[in-house]
């Protein structure tokens, strides 16, 4: 056994402590390798960068992506202003997509209602013209234009009234206006000629070609006349001059003149059902259908055995209502009705009865001063929908 | 001239220059004993802790290499010193009293190489020289390490980490001073206080050096 040597001592540094300390379980303790690594990388990318205070140990481990990432938040990278402008601009065009521009809608309107009302042609029974061979194909040809721009514009202009009628009153017969515009352009129903109809005719008359002058030359004489053989025309000053050619045939018979009218009603009425009021302050811009058929003034209304006699004002609401559902639904029925009807509307002008709508149960008709009749049939919401509007306006 | 056989001020001089490999061995020469005094220091509750903290202080070394100045000090002390403060301050955060503060890098303003030899270190290396020491010894000093681990937690922070650069880092008092922003009394006075209660805990491997007290 040996003996330890011992240490020599002084009073601040104990030679013994040190022996102690060096033989301390601790004293072979080294730091990690990663640790040691991570050093030594520190170290040789601070050289070879240069790059003094601003790194840390991890960041030269970090990955490209994540460094970009972070130069990119720099305030001094300009491009962010510009990403996100093009976000910006995107989130615009996704919200407003297919959507209307304030500003442009009123244009539009009027734009859709000038295009609804070129195929409400006057009955052109009345103005037979000798230098055109009578034939169906121009009065089926004359309709197609309005035909494809109905079509366009009836959804919109409902969804639009869905949009503007958040004041309006509630529509009691829902389904019936949700109907009235998808199915305004149904062709088979009203015998609306087809645009290949329209092209056919077009090429099978020559004498078409000369239609347009024809029906300018005419233009004077029908304004003239519509007066007095025409009279449901008479308000139809906004017509295109294009239209003519369909009317300068003589189709007393044909199908086409008569649901025209309806056809021009059908995508205005279910604006005019969402907001009527909105509706009839706008005249001047979007004319009631109504207008086309003539200057009523009054209606005559009978409901369950009473008559009442209102003014176009009182009368409106019902007349563009049973209105759209004409054109929705005329062609329909086979003319069964009998008896007494439910309900009875004639709109009068000065020279007395313009027009006539009956209503029987599920059987509607529907007749023109100067056109044929218009039998239909309607759904039992359509028809209550009707006599509630016209039980609103019989008084108690 | 080898780097191996280059001061370390001379090797951190080579690295600031540019030499990695000058690092490198300058890495190699003090991280045994950079880890032990940073582990030491932050204690058996945050031993865990030692390695980040080792890494802080080669991160300081390496970013603030500019900042070492050969003439004010010893590059040793400098980064003892740098060690010492992240320490107190690891210390400070979580939670464990530490009095006094934190000391400046810049405290090192005059070269005190001269101080250094003024303690008589010289019998460990007589002593390793003499001969291997025998198994009795070894174990001796194994367990008087141990007790001498157990009674540094015992004492304040700032005493041990007095005690610790006087003997770990070989700093003299003066040397020691600067690296606590003490005073030179204030140093020693404090380095009294934790050799005092050091040798009243390690009596019993101190007090008798017979093997029979060790045993």
């Amino acid at each position: 056994m040996t003996e330890p040597q011992d240490p020599p001592v002084n009073h601040l540094r104990d030679a013994r402590l040190q022996q102690a300390l060096a033989h301390a379980p601790d004293a072979q303790a080294t730091p990690s390798t990663a640790s040691r690594v991570a050093i030594k990388k520190l170290a040789s990318y601070a050289i070879s960068s240069r790059l003094d205070g601003d790194f840390s140990l991890n960041n030269s481990t970090k990955p490209w992506w994540r460094r970009l990432w972070q130069n990119a938040g720099r305030p001094s990278a300009s491009w962010n202003a510009a990403f996100a402008t093009i976000l910006l601009g995107s989130i615009i065009t996704l919200v407003w997509y297919e959507k209307d521009v304030p500003d442009a809608a009123l244009a539009e309107k009027t734009e859709t209602m000038a295009n609804a009302a070129r195929p409400a042609t006057p009955p052109v029974a009345t103005l037979p013209s000798p230098g055109v061979a009578p034939s169906p194909e121009p009065a089926q040809g004359g309709i197609k234009p309005p035909e494809a721009a109905t079509k366009a514009t009836a959804p919109r202009d409902l969804a639009k009234s869905k949009r503007s009628g958040g004041t309006a009153p509630p529509v009691p017969p829902a389904e019936s206006v949700a109907s009235a515009a998808p199915e305004a352009p149904t062709e088979s129903r009203l015998v609306l000629p087809t645009p290949a109809m329209a092209e056919k005719s077009v090429q099978s008359s020559p004498a078409l070609a000369d239609a347009g002058r024809a029906s300018q030359e005419l233009a004077g004489v029908e304004r003239k006349e519509r007066a007095i053989s025409t009279p449901a025309a008479t308000g139809e000053a906004g017509l295109a001059q294009s239209s003519r050619p369909a009317t300068t045939r003589p189709q007393p018979a044909a199908p086409a003149p008569a649901p025209a009218p309806a056809i021009a009603a059908a995508a205005p009425a279910p604006l005019s059902r969402a907001a009527p009021g909105r509706a009839r302050s706008q005249g001047e811009v979007m004319a009631s259908p109504w207008t086309r058929i003539g200057n009523w003034t009054s209606a005559e209304l009978s409901y369950q055995g009473r008559v009442v006699r209102l003014s176009r004002p009182q009368a409106q609401a019902l007349a563009d209502q049973l209105l759209a559902q004409v054109a929705a639904n005329a062609g329909t029925g086979s003319g069964e009705a009998q008896g007494a009807p439910a309900l009875r509307l004639q709109l009068l002008d000065t020279s007395g009865n313009l027009a006539e709508f009956e209503l029987w149960r599920g059987t509607f008709k529907w007749r023109r001063r100067g056109e044929a009749e218009l039998i239909g049939t309607l759904s039992v919401d359509q028809a209550a929908a009707l006599l509630q509007e016209g039980a609103r306006l019989i008084p108690p | 001239m080898p780097l191996e056989q280059l001061s370390d001020d001379h090797l951190m001089q080579a690295y600031n220059a540019g030499d990695v490999a000058a690092f490198d061995v300058l890495y190699a020469r003090h991280e045994g004993s950079l880890y032990r005094f940073i582990r030491r220091v932050l204690g058996a509750r945050l031993a865990a802790q030692a390695d980040e903290v080792f890494q802080d202080c080669w991160l300081r070394v390496v970013t603030q290499r500019a900042s070492f100045a050969p003439d004010r000090g010893r590059w040793k002390t400098w980064a003892f010193t740098i060690a010492h403060n992240l320490a107190m301050d690891r210390l400070r955060v979580s939670g464990r009293e530490v009095s006094g503060h934190e000391v400046s890098l810049d405290a090192f303003a005059a070269d005190d190489s001269a101080g250094a030899s003024s303690d008589d270190l010289g019998w460990l290396q007589t002593g390793s020289e003499a001969g291997a020491p025998s198994t009795e010894d070894e174990a001796h000093w194994r367990a008087a390490g141990q007790q001498l681990l157990h009674c540094l937690e015992q004492l304040p922070a700032l005493q041990r980490a007095a005690f610790l650069l006087h003997h770990e880092d070989g700093s003299s008092v003066e040397e020691l001073a600067r690296a606590l922003g003490l005073g030179f009394e204030t140093a020693k006075s404090r380095l009294r206080y934790a050799l005092q209660k050091l040798r009243g805990c390690m009596q019993a491997y101190l007090g008798g050096w017979g093997a029979g007290e060790v045993a």
